[in-house]
């Protein structure tokens, strides 16, 4: 499975005007002892072995995606997202940060008295994935006044059952986590 | 108890244990019967640092010995340090700075150890390391 891979989208007359930010093959027209001329766009800014497997892995998951309704898909994630919002509350001493009127994808919490790496690795050991820690993001770990989170991510292809699992499975680690 | 005696041990104690949660069980469990660290020593200089959790270590020298207190936030990590304390303190710097890690990688902890700016285990160790060295020398 390739990493994750990024796109960049600018106006052409900007990036003709910009000098290239590294060097290496491709990106060169004409190399002299007096001058250097550039390759044309987007060359100028693909300086050497491209990154292959990222663009045919997002191709792969556009094509996935495609094979859904995008309606579906975004009622499936939300009344996932709503179940799991209220199936966490149910835990006592479990904190859910933030409360935006739109909620997408991701339930970041952290429970009383518990560090979040300990449950992050005691949920992986029950083959439970979550992240923990301050996820890049330490300016907004400081105005929480958290050391870091545990985060729950969802997608189209999560079901009420994992989110059951994870509730089951952080009753079950408290019990190894609080004696 | 030498660190090959004490190696030992744990290994046993962590192979009679059949699965993770037990594993991990049994790492708490060690963490706390970790001797308590004082407060006074939780500097921001004796601080190892990680982005996932904390640990603080204070090291002193005697007679090229290494001593040390220790704690985390983690529980877990907590465990971690509980098993270098078990390991190392009080032991010679010289054969700290011998002594093979492989331990580690056998009773599978070794992940906690080699992201290293997760949990700061591995800032821990070479911060040991280094002391040793000094200890070699004092």
């Amino acid at each position: 499975m390739p990493m994750g891979v990024g796109v960049l989208y600018g106006k052409e007359r900007l990036l003709e005007a910009m000098p290239p930010f590294q060097s290496g093959g491709e990106m060169i027209d004409i190399v002299s002892s007096e001058k250097v001329t550039f390759n044309v766009l987007p060359y100028k800014f693909e300086a050497g072995t491209p990154y292959v497997p990222g663009p045919i892995g997002l191709s792969a998951a556009i094509d996935y995606l495609k094979c859904f309704d995008e309606k579906e898909v975004h009622a499936h994630e939300d009344a996932l997202l709503k179940y799991g919002l209220e199936s966490l509350k149910e835990i006592p001493g479990l904190k859910v940060y933030g409360n935006p009127k739109q909620r997408s994808s991701i339930l970041p919490f952290n429970i009383e008295g518990v560090q979040h790496y300990d449950l992050g690795i005691l949920l992986d050991a029950r083959g439970i994935a979550v992240r923990t820690g301050q996820h890049c993001t330490q300016p907004i770990m400081d105005a929480l006044g958290v050391t870091g989170t545990v985060r729950a991510s969802l997608a189209l292809y999560n079901t009420r059952e994992d989110i059951d699992a994870l509730v089951n499975g952080i009753h079950r680690v408290l019990k190894l986590l609080r004696r | 108890m030498s660190i090959k005696e004490q190696e030992k041990t744990l290994i046993e104690n962590f192979e009679l244990l059949e699965n993770w949660e037990e594993k991990y069980d049994y790492l708490i469990e060690l963490g706390y019967e970790l001797p308590e660290m004082s407060e006074d020593l939780k500097t921001e200089q004796n601080l190892v640092k990680g982005c996932q959790s904390s640990v603080w270590f204070n090291i002193r020298c005697e007679n090229h010995k290494v001593f040390f207190e220790a704690d985390s936030d983690s529980l877990i990590v907590k465990g971690i340090v509980a098993v270098v304390d078990k390991l190392f303190n009080g032991q010679t710097a010289e054969d700290l700075l011998t002594a093979d890690l492989s331990f580690f990688e056998t009773v599978g902890l070794w992940r906690h150890l080699s992201a290293q700016r997760s949990n700061g285990v591995s800032a821990m160790l070479a911060h040991l390391k280094k002391a040793a060295t000094d200890c070699l020398t004092d």
